[in-house]
């Protein structure tokens, strides 16, 4: 009967269109939106003039001889959640054509949950999202600490101040930083040079911990840190949150606030900004003077979008400065040696909130503008030109004055530009192809008198790729490949004062492979392997100087007995990492299991190489130097609730040696295994989503840690002893510190508009130190910390 | 409508790569070290015969550079009484004495040396302003036999002068702190 209907309204469109009335036509490709797959057998009905159709094979549908007007579509299938279209047929568009993406309810409330999932670069990598609970939970503090909430990260730190995440044992120019779509460009070369980010603003947090190299090129051969703020909002009602934030170890407050609105026809902008003040932090014992810190940072987004097209323009600036541990300023190793013999630091003052020498200054500027155009039937092109500004500036205790002049004044900026087409299912494949260039020059501000440790260079990197999938309901096949050119120009000066411009030049191509696996909702299977190539990094080539605090000489690829040969051979880092991941839920149940396999050739890393007399004492040299090296771990989530109790267990092992020599490679992070027990009550009287709980984190010593040299032994060296030392391969100066476990109680309530929440971190007061805690030579680690947060939503 | 505001997008992509050739630095100049510190003179004066100078000297012109340092060692006189001055050079001749002069509250040389082999007395000549020793200027008397050992100098900076030990404040102890701005051994010979 509905058919001949059907056909009635045909043969009344037919004569129509003899009558050249009515000639308009709309069109639809109808996609499944998870996965982008063409959707056979969807119904599209236009009710208001009774016509049905459903849509063929390649989920395309057709409506024609359709008069000029206005009208809704409806556009339904069995497990999809039903769409309306409205379609305009015009003179002027006589054609309407739409892309129509069906999701399941499912996926609907998934995207509720934290924000939009955006998809990874690579599928067969798990993207590891910090809940929203952990991210709330996590404000305030740097974005270091934050990630610690993901099993297999780590963070290496310098003081409660300063810490750089570390994805399975690799960080700094090995982990890749994603911030709101633009990859960091700050000087992540330093072990004390923590990523130039404002926690606060990003509201998605989340880390791929394979090599995602051929989406994003060298540095992501360790894996990704992906920041995103908040997407534009479409309402025009002005919403909002802040935050006020204390913590008593250091007296530290935050403030921050962020909002947004939509105005106009397609307009819409938000604007965030966060403040940080804290002064000496302490350990359960003793103040650690000079550790305060202070920090300023704002940003804001302006977009527009269109019906097929969008644009955003996006600025931010951060700044923020940091005191270093006065005590952990060393001049020499014998300093070095006292500092480790001390039961405390010497230099120990009552509190202050005062940043005095050694302190670091960092200004960073991002601006970005990007834009998306969806080409119908092909998929969606997008284009990003992102600038950024890092000024590091670095004051240490000098003669003469001079502690107001910076002992080292980098300028770095980075110009970005890229373009990626992500094209829609053909028949089972979906992909992505794009190309991305980077321009940088580093910038040694000559106001410092001390000649620098990292030299003027331009690096210039043009990168290709392609990654493409072949999708089917239960399984994914994956695969990638990248090429990268890159030219580096370094100007520095050898050591008669002969100005060099040595340049360097180096192609090379990453791949990818992957498999996912989905028989069934409680259970994802995908495994991965990534091969990234990298080149050094002008740091690790050419940097040479005393090391401040660690007590040694530090020098790079290119120095042979100390010195410089810009003409000395090196090879390229070649990555090889393979990954896997085993989601299970079962009904009350997530548990998901991480292993991985990590083979480095050409490793570039610091290894003793001499010992060295000079006019400050003697030295240990440190040379970066190249091996192959293996790494291997495993991490593990599991979460378990039974009624309004829940356990959630994070596990995390990391084992990595030299495979030539066995060595052990120094600062690996140790097995962690932190528990957190909680109970949830949706609703209690008047209070909603209160929530107590308690954390136990477990970090045991690192038994695959180097040889101990004592620092002492240096002093009054023969040259049969430094032989000896020599040959035995890489070293530290202190034992790995002792396994702690530490105590975590918390509560947390919503009333109304806000939430308040109050915990207390190492409850026990518990004296320690932390094997990736760099200033572990000097002091303990951080005492009892009390922590208030209060945030009211708008 | 849409092509043209694709053009713009365009036009403002190409302005973005052009203003990537507009911010080439200049070739840098070397640094001039202001600070380093590359020789470091300590001046024996007999104190009965103030023409008799003998001269230690430590220099080290690289920094932490390659080269080893060249150590010209002295021979003193036993059983004489000197006057001490050290004399602390940088780069290009640059007088550092001066300096630490100047900001004599912040640092102290410190002497490392035997009392039974080397100097039988030792004080300090010179005083800050809270009447803390500088080390700048010294006298010693030489030990009544010939031999000699190590002389060790070390200059803290930022030193918490008053935790030096009373009885003997030319000894560095770890509780004192600060940096160690050189710290160099000679090897002196007493005949």
């Amino acid at each position: 009967m509905k058919n001949f209907v059907f056909v009635g309204f045909l043969l009344l469109i037919n004569i129509y269109n003899v009558l050249g009335q009515c000639t308009g036509s709309i069109h639809g490709h109808v996609y499944k939106k998870k996965g982008k797959v063409s959707l056979a057998n969807v119904v599209a009905q236009i009710p208001s003039i009774n016509l049905e159709t459903i849509s063929n094979e390649q989920g395309e549908f057709l409506f024609e001889g359709i008069c000029e007007g206005s009208y809704f579509l409806r556009v339904f299938k069995d497990d999809f959640d039903t769409l309306w279209i409205n379609a305009k047929i015009t003179n002027k568009t006589l054609h309407f054509h739409q892309d129509i993406f069906l999701e399941t309810p499912q996926e609907a409330l998934e995207g509720i949950e934290v924000l939009q999932k955006k998809d990874a670069p690579i599928s067969s990598q798990t993207q590891y999202y910090l809940s929203n609970a952990e991210l709330e939970a996590s404000r305030g503090k740097t974005l270091g600490e934050m990630l610690k909430n993901i099993a297999g990260v780590n963070s290496l730190n310098t003081g409660g101040g300063i810490s750089k995440p570390m994805i399975h044992g690799l960080h700094s120019q090995r982990v890749l930083i994603l911030n709101n779509g633009v990859r960091q460009e700050g000087q992540q070369w330093g072990e004390e040079h923590a990523p130039e980010i404002d926690p606060f603003a990003s509201e998605q947090v989340a880390v791929i911990k394979g090599a995602a190299g051929v989406r994003y090129g060298s540095d992501a051969m360790g894996g990704v840190v992906v920041l995103n703020p908040k997407p534009l909002t479409t309402s025009s009602k002005l919403s909002g949150k802040a935050y006020l934030i204390g913590h008593s170890n250091g007296r530290m407050g935050n403030l921050a606030f962020q909002m947004q609105k939509a105005f106009g026809k397609g307009w819409a902008w938000n604007f965030q900004t966060s403040t940080k003040k804290a002064g000496d932090f302490h350990t359960p014992t003793y103040i650690l003077s000079n550790t305060g810190m202070q920090e300023f940072n704002f940003s804001g987004t302006l977009g527009y979008t269109k019906e097929n097209w969008n644009i955003q323009g996006y600025f931010s600036r951060f700044d923020s400065e940091i005191g270093i541990l006065r005590a952990s300023h060393t001049g020499n190793i014998n300093d070095l040696a006292l500092s480790i013999s001390r039961p405390q630091p010497w230099y120990v003052a009552p509190f202050t909130y005062n940043i005095n020498n050694p302190r670091q200054r960092i200004v960073h500027y991002l601006g970005k503008i990007n834009s998306e155009i969806k080409l119908d039937h092909i998929g969606v092109l997008s284009f990003q030109y992102a600038f950024q500004d890092n000024s590091r500036r670095e004051y240490d205790i000098r003669r003469g004055g001079r502690s107001n002049m910076p002992a080292l004044s980098l300028v770095l900026q980075s110009h970005n530009l890229e373009a990626v087409l992500e094209h829609h299912a053909w028949r089972n494949f979906r992909g992505s192809f794009g190309i991305n260039t980077l321009y940088q020059t580093n910038y040694n501000v000559p106001e410092t008198g001390i000649v620098p440790l990292l030299p003027n260079f331009t690096n210039f990197t043009q990168g290709i790729f392609w990654v493409e999938r072949f999708i089917k309901p239960k399984y994914d096949l994956e695969w990638g490949v990248r090429y990268d050119y890159r030219h580096t120009q370094v100007r520095t000066f050898i050591q008669n004062r002969t100005y060099i411009k040595p340049n360097y030049q180096f192609n090379f191509i990453t791949g990818t492979i992957g498999y996912s696996y989905f028989p069934n909702d409680s259970f994802t299977f995908k495994t991965n392997i990534g091969a990234t190539f990298r080149p050094p990094h002008t740091a690790e080539l050419f940097s040479q100087g005393l090391h401040l605090g660690i007590g040694n000489i530090q020098e790079g690829l290119l120095f042979e007995n100390g010195f410089l040969n810009s003409q000395k051979d090196f090879s390229i880092e070649q990555s090889y990492k393979w990954v896997a991941s085993l989601t299970y839920k079962h009904k009350n149940w997530t548990l998901d299991v991480h292993p991985y396999y990590n083979i480095i050739n050409n490793f570039i890393y610091l290894t003793p190489t001499d010992i060295r007399l000079t006019i400050r004492g003697t030295f240990p040299v440190f040379n970066y130097v190249q091996d192959n090296i293996t790494m291997q771990g495993i991490d593990i989530t599991s979460i378990y609730k039974i009624g309004k109790w829940g356990w959630q267990s994070k596990f995390a092992y990391l084992k990595a040696h030299v495979q030539a020599s066995k060595d052990a490679l120094i600062n690996m992070p140790p097995l962690r295994w932190e528990n957190k027990f909680f109970f949830e009550q949706k609703k209690w009287k008047s209070l909603e989503n209160v929530e107590i709980f308690a954390t136990l984190l477990h970090i045991s010593k690192q038994s695959n840690a180097p040889r101990v040299i004592s620092p002492t032994v240096f002093e009054n060296i023969t040259s049969e002893e430094q032989t000896t030392i020599l040959a035995g391969g890489n070293f530290d100066f202190m034992e790995a510190p002792n396994g702690y476990t530490i105590l975590g109680v918390g509560l947390q309530a919503s009333y109304k508009n806000f939430t308040f929440s109050s915990r207390v971190e190492n409850a026990t007061n518990l004296v320690y130190r932390d094997y990736l805690n760099r200033w572990r030579y000097y002091a303990n680690d951080l005492g009892r910390n009390y922590i208030f947060q209060l945030n009211y939503k708008f | 409508m849409k092509m043209k505001s694709f053009n713009k997008l365009t036009m403002f992509l190409l302005a973005g790569t052009l203003f990537l050739g507009a911010c080439k630095k200049d070739d840098p100049a070397p640094v001039n070290e202001q600070e380093v510190i590359t020789k470091v003179t300590v001046n024996f004066t007999n104190t009965a015969n103030s023409s008799e100078v003998v001269t230690f000297t430590y220099e080290d012109t690289d920094g932490v550079g390659g080269n080893a340092p060249v150590i010209n060692n002295g021979i003193l006189k036993r059983n004489t009484s000197y006057n001490v001055s050290v004399i602390v050079t940088g780069e290009d001749n640059e007088d550092i004495t001066a300096e630490i002069a100047e900001e004599k509250d912040e640092h102290q040389i410190y002497f490392g040396f035997s009392q039974s082999n080397l100097f039988s007395s030792f004080e300090y000549s010179d005083k800050d302003s809270k009447n803390q020793p500088v080390g700048l200027a010294s006298r010693v008397t030489t030990v009544n036999s010939s031999g000699g050992g190590d002389l060790q100098l070390i200059l803290a900076h930022e030193p918490n002068k008053s935790l030096n030990i009373a009885s003997t404040p030319w000894v560095y102890d770890s509780k004192i702190g600060g940096e160690q701005d050189f710290n160099i051994t000679f090897k002196a010979n007493i005949q």
